[in-house]
């Protein structure tokens, strides 16, 4: 490697890095004026909330109430002394249910009165804040009434009042040191603070070296040049990663500040309740700061070699957006509870900083996950530069034609009618409907699981047909919408006895080895289909994915993929993709059969409908069995076990060739 | 002078469902250009010129066939960076770092042919002087008119003074006053005993600059020779009409053609 040439092309683009405004503006003023904004906002909205609070006039009538009562409450809520600042006053209402509805007052108190009891009943709407507020309020002056009350009775029968009344009592006391307790709660935010802090501080250099260099037309010049791919290469990615690295340390240096201030704040208030040593942080924030650095490395090499495939500075910030919300998403795992760093998160790139830092923070030093975390993003740094030496040394992506791009990012009015579907657009689609199954679907199903079922399985079937009408494409030729004939039909029924059967028999191999992981599935349809009739449960599970799941895979998915790519490897492709959005470890494979044999009937046939009804028919398969298995005495004889084996080999044997033979090409209309 | 040994690129394209078909861009393309000539390489939009450019100015890797420059002292060199180092490459694609000032600019350039900082200043002042850019040398270049862009261009091309000078279409999109610089300085350049291969489908301005022309359409060469002989070779009159009268020759004459101009 020429050192001399390298040390100019560092100093090159770094200058030319630097003079680019858009840089500085996410280097330095947005860490170091927006972050401290930001909280200061956040900060003031709080106090006003809670100062409001304190100040304001609360307005409570008495419904029906026996005079004695509501002076004896009304004293007590004037008489106390309580340090809080608020007034509770007593309105007299005609209708105290209609003024609560109409606000007029906070709430109102109704008694029930027995021999032995006051019950004070406290009417109020959870929906509005005040009035939520005051509920709480009167709960606890109300508490503490019928507790002075009660201690004056025992009182006046000469018990004793602690040994009566208060026999048992509890207590719990925080052991964790002042450091530890203020240091988990940073370990969950500033993980992600600092790698959205990365994230954002190597983005546009990335973009601007890679990308913007060859719209500003200078990277031909470059190429004119006597220099290595080495020294280039290198050059580019150490500015990139000496700008990022630069920006953390002014990120930290913000968050520091903040911190720093929130500390002050929090010994004020609580008047050096304990002592505070900032030293103890010391290893934690240098260690971190090492390892930060080697994600900040890796960080530059990967954002850097998405770019390079961009010709534009557009066409680069669109192809970071999902990258950003994996690293995002990922990031969020310092937030969920009981995910430790372990030998396996170690390796995961991003999770492993989060988790590193978080037990930094709580003084938790495992040195050998230290160094696990800090290789792995070395090694990870290494391989992705050395992608990116491979990306430029590529005529292609240099002086080649566009990236073919994701045309749901263009204007619809710059789209031509007709378009086709491309590879990444259907894996962005799929990625997107994942995410939303995760969030919106996990949501659901907390409440209504069955709604967790239909939900996804509405996303995964409407975003592919909105993409598609977005991008102006021939729908019928995108979802191969055309009648399938009634031979094809019969062979499609028959191939997926075949392949159901393969694809069985293998996950029923794989559960012998793997017994941990089986059945699960089962159990969790069971509890959930608890009580729902059989064709109901037909319409969920084998119906939907039947119309959903194929207008996702086997109409947009396989449409772009054919498009690129053989027809073995479009098949392979589309039916691993749908084999791992099911979600399950051991279920891939024989997912991936299915999918094979549906993708393949959908090629020949050039019809939805074909894996539409195969789809069906399995799922429904599973459904029966779920419904009706145990009156089956076939399936419920111990010793039936070797010939159903040997039963559904001879439907794989026989039924695969057969469905294939009778599948037969009908030629597209068009 | 610089030669063009059985250059040529193959592209692969990707058809309908996934199909991919191979061709040539440049085919088995062989020419020298020799010292203090200007050679004109003319063809249509997609005829291979610019990717004929890229691989003798080592941009590109040649799929066959190699590239090969004979210095002053007769050596010869193949290796890409010693090829570099005798070539000045302008483009249309070659633009300028607009963030950096002119002497910013050349500065770096220089460095990275290997100068020292001194000899760099030498260089940056003697080309400032030959190319009278001291009004703007230190004014960043997203500020300066076209005009003043074309010469820093140029000044860019100089600052390792190379024996052989490629322009891809130097003259495209220029008012007469920037051409004119360019085709100047190309004129200049053969006077001091430079090899200068310009491509261009202006024919009048290839007419009356060329010591010699090659001619290529889809990849192949069609005709190599002097303005004057390929006028005759065809019996026209002006190197447009010649122009045509090649590309209606079609592949049938193409050989013939060739071989008659060598």
């Amino acid at each position: 490697m020429n050192t001399k040439q390298l040390k100019t092309l560092y100093k090159k683009e770094i200058m030319d890095v630097i003079r680019d405004k858009k840089t500085i503006l996410t280097m330095v003023v947005l860490p170091v004026i927006l972050y401290p904004l930001l909280f200061l906002v956040v900060m003031q909205i709080m106090t006003m909330i809670l100062s409001n609070q304190e100040e304001q006039t609360y307005y409570v009538a008495y419904d029906k109430v026996a005079e004695q009562d509501q002076k004896a409450l009304e004293d007590w809520i004037q008489g106390d002394e309580d340090g809080y600042d608020y007034v509770i006053e007593t309105k007299t209402s005609k209708n105290p249910k209609k003024d609560l509805e109409q606000e007029k007052i906070d709430a109102y108190i109704t008694t029930t009165v027995t021999d032995e009891q006051v019950i004070y009943e406290v009417h109020y709407l959870s929906a509005v804040t005040d009035s939520s507020s005051v509920s709480d309020m009167l709960k606890e002056e109300i508490t503490s009434y019928s507790k002075k009350v009660a201690e004056q009775n025992a009182d006046a029968l000469g018990l004793d009042v602690t040994k009566v009344l208060y026999p048992i009592d509890s207590k719990i006391t925080d052991q964790s040191s002042n450091e530890s307790s203020m240091g988990s709660l940073l370990g969950s935010f500033i993980p992600f603070l600092l790698i959205t802090g990365i994230m954002t501080g190597c983005m546009y250099p990335a973009i601007d070296i890679t990308a913007g260099e060859k719209e500003r037309g200078t990277l031909e010049t470059l190429l004119t040049l006597p220099i290595g791919n080495l020294e280039l290469i290198i050059s580019k990615f150490l500015s990139v990663a000496t700008v990022s690295i630069v920006s953390v340390f002014i990120n930290i240096l913000s968050i520091g500040g903040i911190v720093f201030y929130l500390f002050r704040t929090v010994m004020s208030l609580t008047e050096g309740a304990g002592a505070f040593r900032l030293a103890t942080f010391v290893p934690a924030i240098l260690i971190s700061i090492v390892c930060v650095i080697a994600f900040a490395l890796f960080m530059s090499a990967v954002v850097m070699c998405i770019c390079a495939f961009a010709k534009s500075f557009k066409e680069a910030n669109n192809y970071i957006t999902p990258l950003t919300l994996i690293v995002m998403l990922t990031a969020y795992v310092g937030f969920i509870p009981n995910v430790e760093l372990s030998s396996v998160t170690a390796l995961i790139p991003v999770a492993n900083i989060c988790l590193l830092m978080k037990n930094l923070m709580v003084f938790k030093y495992n040195f050998t996950l230290i160094l696990v975390v800090l290789f792995s993003n070395i090694i990870y740094a290494f391989v992705a530069v050395w992608f990116l030496s491979r990306i430029y040394d590529s005529e292609s992506i240099l002086f080649g034609e566009s990236f073919s791009g994701i045309k749901l990012f263009e204007r619809r009015k710059n789209i031509k009618k007709g378009s086709l579907p491309t590879i990444q657009e259907s894996i962005l689609i799929l990625i997107v409907a994942l995410l939303l199954m995760v969030y919106a679907g996990g949501m659901m199903s907390l409440s209504y699981p069955l709604a967790g079922v239909i939900v996804p399985q509405f996303f995964i079937g409407v975003l592919p047909i909105l993409a598609a009408v977005y991008i102006k494409a021939d729908l019928r030729q995108v979802f191969a919408i055309h009648k399938p004939g009634v031979r094809n039909l019969i062979g499609a029924v028959i191939l997926v006895i075949g392949a159901a059967s393969a694809s069985l028999l293998l996950s029923n191999v794989l559960s012998y080895f793997f017994p941990e992981n089986s059945g699960s599935l089962n159990e969790s349809y069971l509890n959930m289909l608890d009580g729902v009739p059989f064709v109901a449960a037909l319409l969920l599970i084998a119906l939907t994915p039947a119309v959903c799941e194929e207008l996702l895979f086997r109409g947009y998915m396989f449409t772009a993929f054919r498009r690129k790519m053989s027809l073995s490897k479009a098949i392979l492709c589309v039916s691993i993709l749908f084999a791992i959005s099911h979600m399950s470890l051991i279920k891939i494979l024989p997912t991936a059969i299915l999918g094979a044999a549906l993708a393949y009937a959908v090629y020949v046939s050039n019809s939805i409908f074909t894996s539409s009804l195969m789809h069906f028919l399995n799922n429904g398969f599973s459904v029966f069995l779920l419904y009706y298995g145990d009156t089956i005495p076939l399936l419920q004889n111990e010793q039936a076990g070797l010939p159903l084996v040997v039963c559904m080999v001879i439907l794989a044997v026989v039924c695969i060739p057969l469905g294939v033979r009778l599948l037969h090409r009908t030629e597209s209309t068009q | 002078m610089i030669e063009a040994r059985e250059l040529t690129k193959q592209f692969v394209r990707t058809l309908k469902k996934g199909k991919k078909e191979e061709f040539y861009a440049v085919d088995h393309v062989s020419f020298v250009a020799e010292q203090g000539e200007i050679l004109g390489i003319l063809g249509p939009n997609g005829a291979g010129k610019t990717t004929l450019l890229r691989m003798l100015g080592s941009l590109m890797e040649p799929t066959e066939g190699m590239v090969v420059v004979t210095d002053k002292d007769g050596r010869q060199m193949t290796a890409k960076s010693d090829l570099k180092r005798h070539i000045g490459y302008l483009s249309e694609n070659t633009k300028l770092y607009g963030r950096f000032t002119v002497r910013e600019m050349l500065a770096i350039f220089g460095e990275l042919y290997g100068f020292t900082e001194e000899m760099c200043k030498e260089k940056i002042q003697w080309i400032c002087n030959l190319l009278d850019m001291g009004e703007f040398i230190d004014n960043r270049i997203e500020k300066l008119s076209t005009g003043q862009k074309q010469r820093t261009s140029i000044a860019r091309c100089l600052i390792h003074d190379p024996d052989i000078y490629i322009f891809d279409e130097p003259t495209l999109g220029l008012d007469i006053i920037s051409s004119k610089a360019i085709i100047d300085f190309m004129k200049q350049e053969k006077e001091r005993g430079k090899s200068v291969l310009y491509s261009t489908h202006y024919m009048e301005e290839a007419e009356f600059l060329c010591d010699r022309i090659v001619m290529i359409n889809k990849g192949c060469i069609m005709a190599v020779g002097t303005p004057q002989e390929l006028k005759e070779q065809t019996g026209t009159g002006n190197l447009r009409d010649t122009f045509f009268a090649f590309m209606e020759g079609g592949a049938a004459d193409e050989h013939k053609a060739v071989e008659n101009a060598l």
